[in-house]
C-alpha cells in the first residue's frame, strides 16, 4: 500500500463524520505524509498500523473532545488541584474508555424517554383527571359565588317588593332566602380567593421546586 | 515505558513542545519532539491537536511553505496560562513521588 491508497481508504472511512472534522483530519494526514518526505512514506504507514485503524483513532478522538470537555468544566467548578486525575485512563492503550460515560448516559437518558413515552397513556389519563377535578372543583365555586350573591341581591329586591305589594311573611320568607344565598355566595368567593391566590400559587411553587431538584440531581449524576 | 501517560500529562506535553517553537510549529514535527519524551503512537497526536485546538489552547493556521500549504500549530495566551497551571502541577506532583520514592519527608 502506498501514500495515495492510504489516503483514498481514509477518506470512505471518514465517511461518517462531520465534513469539516473529515476535511481537517484528512489535511493534517496529508500533511504529515509530506513532511515525513518520500523516503519514510513506509516507515509511517507501518507505524499508522492501517487506515481502519486511524479512521478509528479520529472518530473515538471526537468522541473524547466531548467527554474531555465535561470534564475540564467538572474540574474548573471543583477543584483546579484534581485536573490530573480527569483523565486516568491509558492513552494509547485503551481509548475506546473515554467514551464510555457518555454512551452509559445517553443509554440512561434514552430508557427514560422511551419508558415516559410507552407509559403516557396512564400518566397523561392521570394528569388529565386531576386537573379536570381541579379545575371542576374552580368552577363549582366560581358558580355557587355568582349565583349566591346575584341571586341574594335579587331576592332582597323581590323581598321589599313584596312588602309592598303582598304580605309581611312573604316578603319576610323571601328575604330570609336572600339572605342565605348571600350567605353561600359570600362563603364560595372567599373560599375562591383563597384557593386563587393562595393554594395555586404554593402548588406552582411546590411543583416548580420539584423540577428543579429533579433537574439538579440529574447534573450532580452526570458529574459523577 | 511501564508508566501509563494520561490524557492531561499527554496534554501539558503537547503544549509545551508547540510553545517552544515561536514561529509555530507543524504535525510531524510536534510528534517527532513530543516522541523526545515520551512514547506515543503517530495517530495518538492528531486528536490531542485537534481537542487543544477546539478548547482554544492551541490556534492553526496555514502558512505556504515550498509550494504547497502547510497547517502550523501556534500556543495561544490561555494555552499558555493552561501550560503554566500544568507545570505547576507537575512540579508539587513529581517532587512528592520523588520525596516518597527516595524516602524523604514529603511536605
Amino acid at each position: 500500500m502506498n501514500q495515495q491508497e492510504f489516503m483514498r481508504r481514509l477518506e470512505e472511512l471518514l465517511e461518517g463524520i462531520s465534513q469539516e472534522e473529515r476535511k481537517e483530519a484528512l489535511d493534517y494526514y496529508r500533511n504529515y505524509f509530506e513532511d515525513a518526505g518520500v523516503e519514510n512514506e513506509q516507515k509511517v504507514i507501518r507505524e499508522l498500523e492501517s487506515p481502519e485503524k486511524l479512521a478509528e483513532s479520529i472518530k473515538e478522538g471526537l468522541q473524547e473532545n466531548v467527554t474531555a470537555v465535561a470534564e475540564a468544566q467538572q474540574t474548573d467548578s471543583e477543584s483546579m488541584g484534581e485536573s490530573e486525575t480527569a483523565g486516568d485512563y491509558s492513552y494509547a492503550a485503551t481509548p475506546k474508555e473515554a467514551a464510555k460515560p457518555a454512551n452509559d448516559n445517553t443509554a440512561l437518558i434514552v430508557t427514560l424517554v422511551v419508558v415516559a413515552v410507552v407509559t403516557s397513556p396512564i400518566w397523561i389519563g392521570f394528569i388529565g383527571s386531576i386537573c379536570g377535578i381541579c379545575i371542576g372543583i374552580l368552577a363549582a365555586l366560581f358558580g355557587l359565588a355568582l349565583g349566591g350573591v346575584v341571586g341574594g341581591f335579587a331576592c332582597i329586591g323581590v323581598g321589599i317588593t313584596f312588602f309592598v305589594v303582598a304580605d309581611v311573611s312573604s316578603g319576610l320568607f323571601v328575604l330570609g332566602i336572600s339572605g342565605m344565598l348571600l350567605a353561600v355566595g359570600i362563603l364560595s368567593l372567599l373560599l375562591l380567593v383563597l384557593v386563587c391566590g393562595k393554594l395555586i400559587p404554593w402548588m406552582i411553587r411546590g411543583i416548580v421546586s420539584l423540577i428543579g431538584k429533579l433537574f439538579h440531581k440529574e447534573r450532580k449524576e452526570q458529574r459523577a | 515505558m511501564v508508566f501509563n501517560t494520561g490524557a492531561a500529562l499527554l496534554d501539558a506535553v503537547v503544549l509545551a513542545a508547540v510553545s517552544r517553537e515561536e514561529d509555530g510549529t507543524y504535525g510531524y514535527k510536534i510528534t517527532q519532539d513530543v516522541r523526545k519524551a515520551i512514547e506515543i503512537s503517530e495517530s495518538t497526536l492528531y486528536p490531542v491537536l485537534r481537542r487543544l485546538q477546539k478548547n482554544g489552547y492551541l490556534q492553526a493556521y496555514d502558512m505556504e511553505c515550498g509550494g504547497r500549504n502547510r497547517r502550523y500549530y501556534k500556543i495561544t495566551d490561555i494555552g499558555e496560562q493552561q501550560l503554566e497551571q500544568y507545570r505547576q502541577e507537575w512540579n508539587s506532583y513529581s517532587s512528592k513521588i520523588s520525596a516518597m520514592f527516595s524516602g524523604e519527608e514529603i511536605v
